[in-house]
């Protein structure tokens, strides 16, 4: 009897007793787990600010919104990725603003991917696609109509031009495997639409083409057409890119691949054109990888230079001699490697007044922790590499720049600089501790070659990554302001529209070559602006960016003038005619020639 | 007995069993603790004998029990950066950071670190907060201020100069230093009004020759006077080699001399692509090899270059960058035949 107490009388003691043990071993196990400092790399990265960060928007800025959506733009790129990590899974395809049916309201035309491998089926829906803009802030998608659904290829670059000089712009779309010629044509149902003529036109190229140019090269009033090749791939014989340590592949880099010249075409004026690589002096430069093309008179001589960013390899610098001859000058011009001799990653290019000299400097975007570069023109055919003191090349150390454009967003009078950016290797983050994508870049120039990175009080799309590629501007709603659209490796095309609250005025001066002593888009003109005491120097290049196509209207602000003293025009004729008294805020379109400007309501 | 008594006797066997139990639950605790303690005393002893994977697997858990002792984070981390786990390193080395700020050692690694992960911007934080603690490191300040510039942190990179200045005024290579800054943010006045009496006094300052005659070439249009300064760097450092051949080739472009420019540009395409060569990661890489021969074959150095596009034949007949560059060769060689059958091979 007393042993059953005493055991029940034990177990009323013991419970207790564990229970206050456990309460205890709990309470110091949560107090140690609650103190605990956090234990990842992560975390403590996170508890440090970075050097510089703009996080507040500022008024008066530059400010775009995506209303891709909205807009009606439905495309998606497809980069055909594979496990291989091709190197032409990376490069992307690009877009261009095309004015088709010439009704003064910009249309947009998309470049499509697709697979790699050519033995693979490729998707017949997997096209080029142009979208026509509905002049109320939508596009319809037009690709059938246009005729334009046959465009199926890996599609890299575009190139807009109006090589027949009829009044309306024909397309140059390169691919994995050549170019084709879209010529701008009446339809049937009294429209516009394209019918591929390449082969008439005699442009065979089996090469890997990627950006091109239209430029009059010769000064005979037609278009010509240069051509980038990037690398020769035999996909057979693949190399494998891949870590040592842990196998994870990436893409390999251009420097693995040989490299073939690039093509100039000369246009005979009948449609068709003569392949004058050789003749003209460009299949003597080195073979390189290009990336970028731009066609400017760089000189002032008033013949078109070429400027080619090649990829890992010296740019070339085609300084026109004439007759069509060119020289290829990059490296003692002071423009073909990078501030210190270093081959430059070249991917987008621009060409434009940057730095209020009169002359065009050149931007040219490059590979991450590289920076992009900037060749400040300084006269005679010599720049100097000045993106260091400019300001351009810290923001763009951790990015890997591909398009490009030089506008004024906020219509201040000086040129500001957009930029897409994004890694080539989808295993970036892993093997080079990398980001695969990337914030997009907007930088607001001073006039005097200096810049600012406004991306972070740019509107939400310049803080979110993307897998930037292509990049071109144009005012599509015609409100005065330049807008934006990106193409993205594997992903869709993106439409800012630029929203920046400003009192500032602008100009648009559509410029329209005689189509007999200069070409109809009057490519090679040269604009230069005098009002309020203010001078502003702008050109009409061929080509730029990264295989993409930029509006060819200027759009100039003006800042608080309303008015343009003085608009004097260099043609690509090399005549010269004054405009005077041109109202701000409105569109002219001067034709060479005529003495009074036409102004266009749109 | 008594109830009083009864209770008593209950009352002391309940405290002789609670101290039992309490001897046996402490006797089993101290036990855990000397096993863990035997443990850790391994650890480290892993770690100080250099087995680092040894020494890593036993004081993982010992660092996710006890976060704040700072000698096994220490090894802890030392050990991941000697078996090169860099993510787990970091992390460690962070958590060391904050456990000592007043340390310099785990900044100083950690700024390693990322320098190795090319986290620059990170290594330049590291390498600034070092330097406030130490300005008169001057080896580390150099790193730190080309680092920045290196970055485009110009900013940055005048902070850590003109902190380690304050330690030694009047130092030469910091000077410089400071020069190097001003020159990359454009302003060239005050870079120019440290750097001519600099070059004077110092010639030997190969830096300091080659900002000056950046200067000359560039901003004051006086390419001729640049051209000795540029030779005299080429003559002195090796470091400089590539640097100064590039803007030599533009000064002798701006003076005219056209061909000494090309064939000295030429030089430092070589001079690139060898060393690109040798960390390619792909030793059989043809491409490059073509390069390397196309920059001797425009230096003047043919035999040189034949024999390095021979080689490259033999393991790929068809290669055409090789064909085309050979095909260059002949021409120069007045051997037209033999150029046309390469031209022909490469393609054009």
């Amino acid at each position: 009897m007393r042993d059953t107490t005493t055991g029940r009388d034990w177990h009323r003691i013991i419970l207790p007793f564990c229970f206050i043990l456990l309460l205890i071993a709990g309470s110091v196990l949560l107090v140690g787990y609650a103190l605990r400092p956090l234990g990842n790399a992560e975390a403590d990265l996170q508890t440090t600010a970075p050097l510089s960060s703009e996080t507040q928007t500022s008024p008066g800025l530059p400010w775009f919104e995506e209303v891709t959506a909205a807009s009606g733009i439905d495309f998606r790129h497809v980069d055909g990725a594979t496990p291989m990590h091709y190197i032409q899974e990376t490069v992307g395809s690009g877009l261009g603003w095309i004015d088709y049916d010439a009704d003064g309201w910009p249309d947009l035309f998309c470049v499509q991917g697709g697979p790699v491998q050519p033995g693979e089926k490729h998707d017949p829906a997997l096209t080029c696609r142009l979208y026509r803009n509905n002049r109320n802030g939508t596009f319809t998608d037009v690709t059938a109509q246009a005729g334009l659904a046959g465009a199926v290829g890996y599609g890299m670059g575009v190139a807009v031009g109006d090589y027949d000089n009829d009044g309306y712009d024909d397309l140059a779309v390169t691919y994995l495997g050549g170019i084709r010629l879209y010529h701008n044509e009446p339809s049937a149902e009294g429209g516009r639409r394209f019918r591929d003529v390449t082969e008439r036109a005699g442009l065979r190229d089996p090469h890997w083409a990627t950006s091109c140019a239209w430029g009059d090269i010769d000064g005979d009033g037609r278009l010509d057409l240069y051509v980038c090749h990037y690398v020769e791939v035999d996909l057979a014989h693949y190399p494998v890119c891949e870590q040592a340590r842990t196998g994870i592949r990436f893409g390999c880099p251009p420097t693995l691949f040989p490299s073939t010249t690039h093509r100039l075409y000369r246009n005979n004026g009948d449609g068709t054109f003569t392949d004058i690589s050789k003749s003209s002096g460009i299949a003597a430069a080195s073979p390189a990888p290009g990336l970028g093309v731009i066609m400017a008179d760089l000189d002032g001589d008033g013949r078109l230079d070429i400027y080619v960013a090649n990829d890992l390899r010296p740019a070339y610098l085609f300084h026109n001699q004439g007759g069509g001859r060119f020289l290829e000058k990059a490296l003692l011009a002071g423009c073909g490697l990078g501030p210190n001799g270093q081959e430059v990653a070249g991917m987008g290019v621009e060409a434009g007044n940057l730095d209020g000299s009169g002359r065009p400097s050149l931007f040219v975007t490059n590979f991450y922790g590289k920076g992009s570069v900037f060749y400040r023109n300084q006269g005679d055919l010599h720049f100097q590499e000045w993106s260091g003191p400019s300001g351009l090349a810290s923001p763009s150390m951790r990015r890997l720049g591909f398009g490009t454009v030089l506008f004024d967003a906020d219509l201040d009078g000086r040129l500001d600089i957009a930029v897409a950016n994004g890694h080539v290797s989808r295993t970036a983050p892993q093997v080079f501790h990398e980001p695969f994508a990337q914030e997009a870049q907007l930088f607001l120039g001073d006039g005097d070659g200096r810049f600012r990175d406004v991306s972070g009080q740019a509107g939400p799309y310049f803080l979110e990554p993307h897998v930037g590629r292509g990049l071109a501007w144009a005012d599509y709603d015609n409100d005065g302001l330049p807008d934006l659209a990106f193409s993205h490796n594997g992903g869709p095309v993106v439409l800012l529209r630029n929203r920046t609250r400003t009192a500032n005025h602008w100009i648009r001066l559509e410029l329209e070559g005689d189509g007999q002593r200069s070409n109809r888009n009057a490519i090679g003109a040269r604009v230069e602006i005098e009002a309020g005491g203010t001078r502003q120097v702008h050109f009409v290049n061929g080509g730029g960016s990264y295989l993409s196509a930029s509006e060819r209207r200027l759009l100039i602000g003006l800042g608080a003038l309303d008015q343009v003293g003085r608009a004097t025009v260099t043609w690509p004729s090399g005549r010269r005619q004054v405009f005077e008294n041109l109202a701000g805020d409105c569109w002219w379109r001067l034709h060479e020639g005529r003495e009074r400007p036409e102004e266009v309501m749109p | 007995m008594s109830f009083l008594t009864l209770a008593k006797r209950r009352a002391s066997r309940i405290l002789m069993v609670s101290a039992g139990l309490l001897l046996v639950l402490g006797g089993g605790i101290g036990w855990l603790r000397l096993q863990d303690q035997l443990d850790l005393q391994k650890g480290l002893n892993h770690f100080r004998e250099g087995r680092f994977e040894d020494a890593e697997r036993v004081l993982r858990p010992f660092v996710a029990r006890r976060p704040n002792d700072v000698e096994v984070l220490k090894a802890l981390a030392l050990s991941q950066l000697a078996l090169q786990q860099w993510q787990a390193a970091e992390g460690s080395l962070s958590r060391w950071c904050r456990l000592r700020p007043e340390q310099p050692q785990p900044f100083e690694r950690r700024m390693e670190l990322y320098l190795r992960l090319g986290k620059n911007e990170q290594a330049a934080r590291d390498g600034l907060r070092l330097l406030e603690q130490n300005k008169g490191d001057l080896e580390r300040c150099q790193k730190v201020v080309w680092l920045c510039l290196g970055m485009g942190r110009v900013a940055e990179a005048e902070q850590a100069c003109r902190l380690c200045l304050l330690e030694q005024p009047g130092h030469i290579q910091l000077r410089y230093l400071l020069a190097e800054c001003f020159h990359a943010r454009g302003a060239e006045a005050e870079a120019q009004a440290i750097l001519a009496p600099l070059v004077r006094a110092h010639p030997q300052l190969t830096g300091a020759l080659m900002l000056r005659a950046l200067y000359l070439l560039y901003d004051a249009g006086q390419a001729q006077e640049a051209i000795p300064l540029l030779r005299q760097v080429l003559a002195a450092d090796a470091q400089r080699q590539e640097v100064a051949r590039y803007h030599l080739s533009q000064a002798l472009a701006r003076t005219g001399q056209k061909e000494e420019a090309q064939r000295v540009v030429a030089e430092m395409q070589a001079l690139q692509a060898r060393k690109r060569l040798a960390g390619d990661g792909h030793p059989d890489n043809l491409e490059l090899q073509a390069r390397v021969a196309e920059g001797l074959l425009k230096a003047g150095k043919s035999l040189e270059a034949r024999r390095i596009l021979e080689k490259i034949l033999e393991q790929d007949a068809r290669y055409p960058t090789a064909h085309r560059l050979l095909a260059s060769y002949y021409e120069k060689q007045g051997q037209t035949a033999k150029a046309a059958e390469h031209n022909r091979l490469a393609g054009y």
